[in-house]
């Protein structure tokens, strides 16, 4: 039962995966990047990190992606357009990048082999996700709030335009 | 084999569920169109009738979903059909996946057996709804795009970025009460709800958090496209993502909005009413603070806790069509102001106050 | 594993740069007279938060559950990090606001905004410098680059600015990804270890039968890493990003995220990684000697000064390596992290105080160029701010008696009793070959007739930069002594190596 639904679950993943990467229209890419995430979604609920699938759900496939989304279609209203065609040299360079990604991948896991160490099954319930993070990673949760508050004031400081009313003279496009 | 029987009984609950879900929905349709008429001062749908018999216009839903079946379902040139088609199936599921983990009364013993009245009881509940609460969005994302229409384009950036900013709110006044709750899941949420301040007040979710009911049902009509936040959609005026819809799929976001509130009655029940809870009620009947007891069965006592459950939905779901025929609709902006820069803020100080009272009083 | 308060106080130069940045972000909307008392404000919190910096020396070591560590490499590193924010505060404030009716650059920006993220990149970088922990050294570089690509993007409206960012944000997101990647290999090879110290006694006890994919992860780690410090060949974008990027924010990443991605690099491949010295060791070899020379080479060719001091400190970076290099080594880890130590503090100190003229000329220009040609002849216009320029060339060439020579000295003499004999003179004839276009700019302003005047306009903020640089370096350049103590003591107590890295890393100078 449980192999049944891994397989049909992995097998949706990766031939979503490889549509985001066909497909002409970036919108279709997207949403089957979408489709990706939730068959990762269920894998992690069958791996038993119920937390980890929600998030992956909430923050990616509710949130992310949604702004891919809305960016593409502020972008081209029609949305007919496609991705720009790319060259046979970028085509090889990232045939080479992800034949690189895929044997680092395949090394790593060939010298793992198949591992049956039967894994805590409250590891992935959100006390024991909530435990590690206020305790044994209090401190980069605490990083992560600056780093997401530098991220924040960031956009907003390069995105506004006009600096104080009394400013407003545009600077001139100078020496370049 | 111990999984057949679960699998049996969740689907038996799946089945009740939908069927309780729909069968509300439906006499919604007519309950908003009476509210509105009585709210106007007009008579309201009344003409519809099964061999002259109309019992106050009762039989309006039926002929509603008769004549929207029957309509020409048109698919405009262009536009992309498959998501054109899978637009309305997305909002529809969405909605109504998340009532699988929304108790529908107490626990049950049955034959030594515990039976939760949830059909997933699973251990991060509210997350589950918040996760899949959150696909909505793709729907009208979707609608309004493969429509190949600027307005309802147009409508899709606009409710999207409605959706995405109310979304912050609604988990943000919610977290207040996970925090006292110490739970998602929703069957414990309802069961910490128990007990009594002072001897009398019950502790009810509203009463201990206050500021977070009152975030949460702004952020939540918002999510649902409701008036006064009824942007994306605009029935009378600005053209709303599914204008190019018709027929059966037209009728699946309108009736995809019926259900959704009554999944945020019942969400707000839950979490901030106190559930099935009935203030004094324990398993042997009432226990009056001022002393003294109202001896009832067993079997009375739970049903008057079913009854309680679907009593305070019914409330909130009546309030919301309420506060639907009262309000006018917000500005973009203003609709912006208020999500942005007095929700979000609010839902900011309610989590600091919570998380310093229970740190005072120790639970932390 | 649980909360330690007293583990806050390795952490209190963080949280005070933190609050100071809100506070002048929150400042900005509640006052009128903006730019004066911001900058007033930042200086006093980054004055401060130097000194809490010095005050928490050697206060403890390891904290938060081995997350971070507050030992003496940080703390001097802290310190000297703030200072550095400090002087590009300093140097901010003119540059932003320029004379109405001269060319320059810089109009059109949120002074509380760019502080602020100049802050949270200083909070970033302090982070890394401490971290002892993949998770903390990942967050530390995330934060420090996401702040310094709106940085350097940070006047939206000019093309260049915005070229800057966008080529450093591409560019680093995926040595961000290479980072991460590496992590992951080397969190599955460990058997799940995170703390730096742990991933090297488990790595010790894989003994001679290590999987592959460890290698892989340390190679992907410090191809994350080389990106940061912007050693060859991930180099590339540096001389852009350095020229299209406001100067002040120029003249701050050029020292300090090479500061902190170079601790990082010390306390990643020499703290935890010693086992495998004999495969990243050759690998740093090459890139130190490359990264050395490429950057000289091509600085001479360059004809815009910002491009020149790019590229010099492309160079300096591959010297630092060096230092880097001798740092793995038990035996020299004491003399070379010191002699990094004060390095970075000799060549912030110059570097600053070259940026800082550079601005002071672009703006007497009215097209704000920063060609080198507008050099000639300034020595008989402006005299002291030439006499300035003049020792910083001659310090970032490392000509005694200025600091410049005796951090090249103090590095190249560990990597020297580390056995790294050849790469010592590779770098030296690289040292001999830099003087080149050091003294060039040298060579314009005293012997070259003048073409068209650069009127400088001396701000007193500019001048109080050029000043302390200026002191800075002849103090260290005539009696390093106070500095060099400093930095040995910090050095002195820091995790270090184990014992075993000593008989991998034995002589294998190529």
């Amino acid at each position: 039962m449980e192999l049944i639904l891994f397989i049909i679950t992995a097998l949706v993943a990766l031939v979503s995966a490889f549509m985001v990467i066909t497909r002409r229209t970036p919108i279709a890419s997207v949403l089957y990047l979408v489709l990706t995430f939730f068959c990762l979604a269920v894998l992690y609920v069958m791996l038993g990190a119920q937390f980890i699938a929600a998030m992956q759900i909430v923050v990616y496939a509710g949130a992310i992606m949604v702004l891919f989304l809305f960016v593409l279609m502020l972008l081209s209203q029609r949305g007919a357009q496609t991705w720009e065609v790319a060259g046979p040299m970028r085509k090889w360079l990232g045939f080479a990048a992800a034949g690189g990604v895929l044997l680092v991948a395949a090394t790593a896991l060939q010298s793992v082999g198949v591992s049956d160490t039967v894994l805590d099954p409250e590891i992935g319930t959100v006390s024991s996700v909530g435990s590690a993070l206020f305790r044994r990673f209090l401190l980069p949760f605490e990083v992560a709030s600056v780093l997401l508050l530098g991220a924040i004031i960031g956009v907003v400081a390069m995105v506004k335009r006009k600096p104080y009313p009394s400013e407003t003279e545009e600077g001139v496009e100078h020496g370049s | 084999m111990i999984d057949w029987v679960i699998l049996a009984a969740s689907a038996v609950k799946m089945l009740i569920m939908i069927a309780i879900v729909m069968g509300i929905a439906i006499i919604l349709t007519w309950v908003e169109r009476k509210q509105s008429a009585v709210m106007q001062d007009r008579i309201g749908a009344n003409r519809a009738d099964i061999l002259g018999l109309r019992i106050i216009g009762l039989f309006q839903p039926f002929a509603d979903a008769i004549k929207m079946i029957t309509k020409e379902d048109f698919i405009p040139p262009f536009s992309n059909k498959f998501l054109h088609t899978l637009a309305p199936v997305i909002t529809f599921f969405a909605v109504l996946v998340v009532f699988a983990v929304i108790p529908l009364g107490p626990p049950l013993e049955i034959a030594g057996r515990t039976i939760s009245m949830q059909i997933a009881d699973i251990n991060i509940g509210l997350l589950f709804i918040l996760a899949f609460g959150g696909l909505a969005v793709y729907g009208v994302v979707l609608a309004g795009w493969s429509s190949n229409n600027k307005y309802t384009l147009l409508a899709a950036v606009r409710g999207s970025a409605q959706m995405i900013s109310y979304e912050v709110c609604l988990g943000l006044s919610l977290i207040g009460a996970i925090m006292i709750y110490g739970t998602l899941d929703m069957t414990d949420m309802v069961l910490q709800q128990s007990g009594y301040w002072f001897g009398w007040i019950p502790r009810w979710g509203i009463i201990m958090q206050p500021l977070g009911a009152l975030l949460f049902l702004p952020a939540a009509i918002a999510e649902n496209k409701r008036v006064p936040f009824d942007l994306p959609e605009c029935e009378s005026e600005i053209l709303g993502y599914h204008m190019e819809y018709s027929g059966l799929r037209a009728g699946m976001f309108m009736f995809a909005e019926f259900i959704e509130i009554i999944f945020i009655a019942a969400l707000f029940t839950v979490i901030f009413l106190g559930g099935w809870q009935i203030p004094y009620l324990y398993w042997d009947g009432f226990h009056w603070p001022w002393g003294g007891m109202w001896y009832l069965p067993f079997w009375f006592v739970k049903t008057l806790e079913f009854l309680a459950l679907f009593g305070k939905i019914a409330f909130m779901i009546y309030f919301m069509i309420l506060v639907r025929w009262t309000l006018p609709r917000f500005r973009y902006d203003q609709l912006m102001r208020l999500g942005w820069k007095y929700l979000l803020p609010l839902g900011v100080l309610n989590l600091a106050v919570t998380g310093v009272v229970l740190v005072i009083i120790g639970r932390i | 594993m649980t909360f330690n308060p007293s583990d806050i106080l390795t952490i209190v130069p963080e949280i005070a740069v933190v609050a100071l940045a809100m506070l002048v972000i929150l400042t900005e909307l509640l006052i009128t007279r903006r730019e004066t008392v911001l900058q007033l404000m930042t200086v006093a919190g980054l004055l401060v938060v130097m000194a809490l910096a010095v005050l928490t020396f050697d206060k403890a070591g390891g904290a938060f559950n081995g997350m971070t560590a507050g030992d003496g490499l940080s703390t001097f590193m802290k310190a000297l990090l703030a200072g550095i924010a400090l002087l590009a505060v300093l140097m901010s404030r003119d540059y932003l606001t320029p004379p109405t009716d001269a060319g320059g650059e810089g109009r059109g920006v949120r002074h509380g905004e760019y502080y602020g993220m100049l802050l949270i990149a200083t909070c970033g970088m302090m982070i890394l410098v401490s971290a002892t922990d993949l998770v903390t050294v990942f967050l530390g570089i995330e934060t420090t680059s996401i702040a310094l690509y709106v940085l350097a993007g940070i006047r939206s409206e000019r093309a260049r600015s915005g070229e800057a960012a966008l080529k450093y944000f591409l560019l680093g997101a995926f040595a961000t990804g290479f980072l991460l990647y590496g992590m992951a290999l080397l969190y599955g090879a460990t058997g799940g270890k995170t703390n730096l110290t742990e991933i090297g006694r488990a790595i010790t006890d894989l003994g001679p039968d290590r999987p592959v994919y460890l290698y892989m992860g340390a190679g992907l780690v410090m191809i994350g890493l080389m990106f940061k410090v912007a050693a060859v060949p991930f180099h590339f974008w540096a001389p852009d990003v350095y020229q299209g990027s406001p100067t002040p924010v120029t003249a701050f990443m050029s020292a300090g995220p090479k500061a902190a991605a170079l601790t990082a690099l010390i306390r990643v491949f020499a703290g935890a990684l010693p086992d495998l010295s004999a495969a990243w060791g050759p690998a740093l070899w090459v890139v130190a000697a490359l990264t050395m020379t490429l950057g000289n080479i091509v600085a001479i060719s360059q004809k815009d000064i910002k491009r020149m001091l790019a590229y010099s400190s492309i160079a300096h970076a591959g010297y630092l390596l060096v230092g880097a290099l001798a740092a793995a080594n038990t035996g020299t880890y004491n003399s070379a992290t010191a002699g990094i130590m004060f390095y970075l503090t000799a060549y912030y100190l110059m570097n600053i105080g070259a940026f800082t003229i550079a601005i002071l000329v672009s703006r007497a220009r009215e097209n704000g160029d920063y060609q080198i040609d507008d050099y000639k002849g300034m020595a008989a216009l402006h005299p002291w701010t030439s006499a300035a320029m003049a020792l910083f060339m001659i310090s970032l060439a490392g000509i005694p008696p200025t600091a410049g020579f005796f951090g090249k000295l103090y590095v190249f003499s560990a990597a020297v009793k580390a056995g790294y004999i050849s790469l010592v003179v590779i770098a030296v004839l690289n040292s001999a070959l830099s003087v080149f276009y050091y003294l060039r700019i040298v060579v314009y302003m005293y012997m070259q007739p003048e073409v068209k005047p650069a009127r400088v306009r001396m701000a007193p903020a500019m001048a109080l930069v050029i000043v302390i640089c200026a002191l800075g370096i002849l103090k260290f350049g005539l009696l390093p002594g106070d500095l060099m103590r400093w930095a040995d003591r910090s050095a002195s107590m820091t995790v270090k190596p184990s014992p075993r890295a000593a008989v991998a890393l034995n002589d294998h100078d190529q």
